[in-house]
C-alpha cells in the first residue's frame, strides 16, 4: 500500500512546475504558513517563527539592487485536537516583472491569514480559514478579504490529502467589486518523529479564475494556476528542503501575453521541537518571448517550539 | 402597478419560505449549526448546541435568458438548542442581505432582506414521542419599482408539531402552523399551512449514524380583496418537498439537502408582457463538518438555488459553520 502511494506521488511530481507547499501537511520548517487551514491540525504543537527574504531582482534591460522582499510572522496555538494560526506578512516591496511589456512594476504587498482547525480522531482535519490581503501595484490598491474552507484525511501512517477552497472580495477605488473563488487541493507523503528524523514529501495545485468587470487593469483579475513540489528531509534533526513551484498567468487584456514563472528554493538548517533555524536560497527565472527575469534571493527564518 | 404589486407580493412569500434546504421536520440533522424547522424535532436534541454560520451569496437575475444584473450578499445563522431532562428549547435567526439595489427604471420585485428568528419549545415523552410549539417572525425588504425601491412586509408564523419514534430508527409525523401575512402595500392575508413527514435516523453518536427524512408543507391558496388605500392580498396554493441525507462517520458529518417549493398563481407583466404559470423555487447543499459528541464544530458547505417565474433568478451560496456542543 505504502509503495503504490509513494509510486503515484512520483508520478504526479513528474508534471511540470509544482509550487510551494502546505495544502495536505504543514511543512517540517514550524515558520511556514499553511495554505488549507485543515493541514494546520497535522502540526506539531504550539509555536512562534518569523522569517526574512532578502534578495534582488534582474531583468535583459532592468536591474534592481538587493532589498528586503518581506517580512512574515506565525503564531501557532495547538493545546489539544483544536489548532489555531495567525499569520502576517508586511514591509514586502519587489519588483514584479511583466512579460508582456518586459516592464518591471514596483509591487507592495501585505498578507493576514487567521486559521482554526479540528483534528478528529487523528485521521480527519476539518478548517475554516479567513484572509485580508492588499497588493498595490501600477497605482492601482487592491483590497482583497475572504474566508475559506477546508478538509483533510490521512490514509495509513502517512499518507495525507487535503481540498478546500477559498471565497474572495476585491475591491478597488472606483471599480466594481469582484468576486471569485480559489480552489486548492494537495496529497502528502509524511513519516518520521519532527524532533529527530522525519520525511515528508507533497505535491499541489491551486487555481484561481478569471474576473472581468471590464477592460483595464483595474478591473480584471487575472486567471492564475499554481503547481508546486516539496521535498523534505530531517536527518538527525538537520534540515534540507528542495522546492520546486510553476506560477501560471493567463492572459486578459489586448497586447497581453501568457506568462509562467518557475521558482526553484533550496533550504538546508537545524530543527528540534524546541527551537529550529533555516536558511533558503530562492531561484526564479522566467522567459518571455522578447525578455527574460530573473531573481536571486535568500530567506532565513527562526521558530520557537512549545510542545 | 396593482399586478406589480401581486408580483411582489407572491414573490415574497415565495422567498420567505425558501430560506433553508435541510429537512427537520422530525428529527435534528446531524449537522447542529442548521435551526430545526419544527418543534418536534426540537425535542430529540440530546446536548445542548450554540453554533453560528456566515454564507457568502453571488448570483444573477435573467429575463428571457439575457442577465439583468448580478447579486452580491452575505447569510449570516446563529442557534441556540437547550436540552433538559424532557424538555428541549431552539432560538435561531437569520439575516439574509443583498448588496445589489436595481438601476431606477427597473420595474421587477427584488428582494433585499430578509430576517427570520424563530424560538420553539417542545416536550419529550418517553423517548416516544416530541410534541412541541414553534412562533416564527419573519420580516423582508424589497425593491418594488422606483416608485416603491423600499417594501416591507411581514409574515408571522404560529403552529404545533408531533414527531413519533417507532421502533428504534424510524419517525413520523406532522404538524400544522396558522400564517398572518402583512404588508403596507396590501391587505393583511392569512392562511393555514400544514406540514408532515417520515425519517430514519440510524447509529449511535460517536459511531457511524445515517440521517434520511423527507418532508412535505403545503398551503390552500387564499385572496383578500382590496379596501380603500390597500390592494388586495394574493397568497398562491403551496407545495414543498424537502429532502435530507446525511452520513456520520465517528464524527465527520456529510450532508445533502434538497428543496422544491411550487407556488401556483398566474403572474402576467403588464409592461413587458410576461407571464409565467408558478413561482418554482429549488434549492440544493452538500458540506462536511467535524461533529463531536462534546466539543467545538466546525464546517463548510456549498449550495445553489434557483427561482423561476418570469424570472430566473440563481443564486450560489459558499457557507462557513461555527459551533460548540455542550
Amino acid at each position: 500500500m505504502k509503495s503504490r502511494a509513494l509510486l503515484f506521488m512520483l508520478l504526479l511530481s513528474w508534471f511540470p512546475g509544482f509550487l510551494f507547499g502546505q495544502v495536505a501537511t504543514p511543512s517540517i520548517d514550524p515558520s511556514a504558513p499553511v495554505w488549507l487551514a485543515s493541514a494546520g491540525s497535522w502540526r506539531f504543537g504550539t509555536s512562534l517563527a518569523v522569517g526574512n527574504q532578502y534578495g534582488s531582482q534582474e531583468t535583459d534591460v532592468q536591474k534592481v539592487a538587493a532589498h528586503g522582499l518581506g517580512t512574515a510572522g506565525l503564531i501557532v496555538f495547538q493545546p489539544s485536537h483544536v489548532t489555531s494560526e495567525i499569520y502576517s506578512l508586511s514591509g514586502g516591496q519587489r519588483a514584479v516583472w511583466e512579460a508582456s511589456s518586459d516592464n518591471l512594476y514596483i509591487e507592495k504587498k501585505s498578507e493576514s491569514r487567521f486559521n482554526l482547525s479540528v483534528r478528529g480522531d487523528g485521521r480527519v482535519s476539518v478548517g475554516l480559514g479567513g484572509i485580508s490581503r492588499k497588493i498595490d501595484s501600477q497605482n492601482v490598491l487592491r483590497t482583497q478579504k475572504g474566508f475559506g474552507g477546508s478538509f483533510g484525511f490521512r490514509l495509513g501512517d502517512g499518507f495525507y490529502g487535503g481540498l478546500g477552497m477559498d471565497r474572495l472580495t476585491e475591491s478597488v477605488v472606483g471599480e466594481e467589486d469582484k468576486i471569485w473563488s480559489d480552489y486548492t487541493g494537495g496529497l502528502s507523503l509524511a513519516y518520521g518523529d519532527p524532533d529527530s528524523s522525519m520525511f515528508r514529501f507533497e505535491v499541489a495545485g491551486k487555481m484561481s479564475p478569471l474576473v472581468a468587470k471590464g477592460d483595464t487593469f483595474a478591473a480584471v483579475h487575472q486567471k492564475k494556476t499554481e503547481q508546486y513540489a516539496d521535498l523534505e528531509l530531517l536527518w538527525d534533526r538537520w534540515f534540507f528542503s528542495g522546492r520546486g513551484l510553476q506560477t501560471k498567468r493567463f492572459a486578459t487584456l489586448s497586447g497581453e501575453i501568457d506568462q509562467q514563472d518557475t521558482e526553484l528554493r533550496y533550504g538546508l538548517g537545524y530543527r528540534r521541537l524546541s527551537v529550529s533555524l533555516i536558511f533558503y536560497r530562492i531561484l526564479v527565472d522566467t522567459q518571455g518571448a522578447t525578455g527574460w527575469y530573473k531573481e536571486r534571493s535568500y530567506q532565513a527564518t527562526v521558530a520557537i517550539g512549545f510542545l | 402597478m396593482k399586478q406589480n404589486w401581486t408580483l411582489l407580493l407572491l414573490s415574497i412569500f415565495c422567498l420567505a419560505g425558501a430560506g433553508q434546504a435541510s429537512a427537520q421536520f422530525l428529527v435534528p440533522t446531524l449537522d447542529p449549526t442548521v435551526p430545526t424547522l419544527t418543534a418536534a424535532a426540537t425535542g430529540w436534541r440530546t446536548h445542548h448546541v450554540m453554533a453560528a454560520s456566515y454564507s457568502d451569496r453571488t448570483g444573477q437575475r435573467k429575463i428571457s435568458g439575457v442577465q439583468d444584473f448580478e447579486y452580491a450578499g452575505a447569510v449570516s445563522r446563529a442557534v441556540l438548542g437547550l436540552k433538559f431532562d424532557t424538555t428541549a428549547m431552539d432560538f435561531s435567526g437569520v439575516s439574509e442581505s443583498l448588496h445589489t439595489v436595481p438601476a431606477a427604471p427597473y420595474s421587477q420585485p427584488v428582494t433585499l432582506k430578509r430576517e427570520v428568528s424563530r424560538v420553539s419549545l417542545a416536550m419529550l415523552g418517553s423517548d416516544f414521542v416530541s410534541l412541541g410549539l414553534t412562533s416564527v417572525a419573519e420580516k423582508q425588504t424589497d425593491w418594488a419599482s422606483i416608485d416603491y425601491p423600499v417594501v416591507s412586509s411581514k409574515v408571522e408564523k404560529t403552529g404545533g408539531s408531533l414527531s413519533i419514534k417507532m421502533g428504534s430508527s424510524f419517525y413520523a409525523g406532522g404538524g400544522f402552523s396558522r400564517v398572518k401575512e402583512s404588508s403596507y402595500l396590501s391587505v393583511d392575508n392569512n392562511w393555514v399551512e400544514t406540514n408532515f413527514g417520515a425519517a430514519l435516523k440510524t447509529g449511535t453518536p460517536g459511531g457511524t449514524q445515517f440521517h434520511m427524512e423527507f418532508g412535505y408543507f403545503g398551503s390552500p391558496s387564499s385572496q383578500k380583496e382590496a379596501v380603500a388605500g390597500q390592494g388586495a392580498a394574493v397568497h398562491g396554493q403551496t407545495a414543498v418537498q424537502i429532502g435530507t441525507i446525511e452520513l456520520d462517520m465517528g464524527g465527520l458529518v456529510f450532508t445533502a439537502n434538497g428543496k422544491t417549493e411550487v407556488v401556483n398563481a398566474k403572474i402576467v407583466d403588464l409592461l413587458s408582457g410576461l407571464s409565467a404559470d408558478s413561482i418554482t423555487t429549488t434549492q440544493s447543499s452538500g458540506g462536511v463538518l467535524w461533529v463531536p459528541q462534546e466539543g467545538m464544530v466546525l464546517g463548510f458547505s456549498f449550495g445553489n438555488k434557483m427561482v423561476t417565474q418570469i424570472y430566473d433568478d440563481s443564486f450560489s451560496d459558499f457557507e462557513v459553520k461555527l459551533g460548540y456542543i455542550f
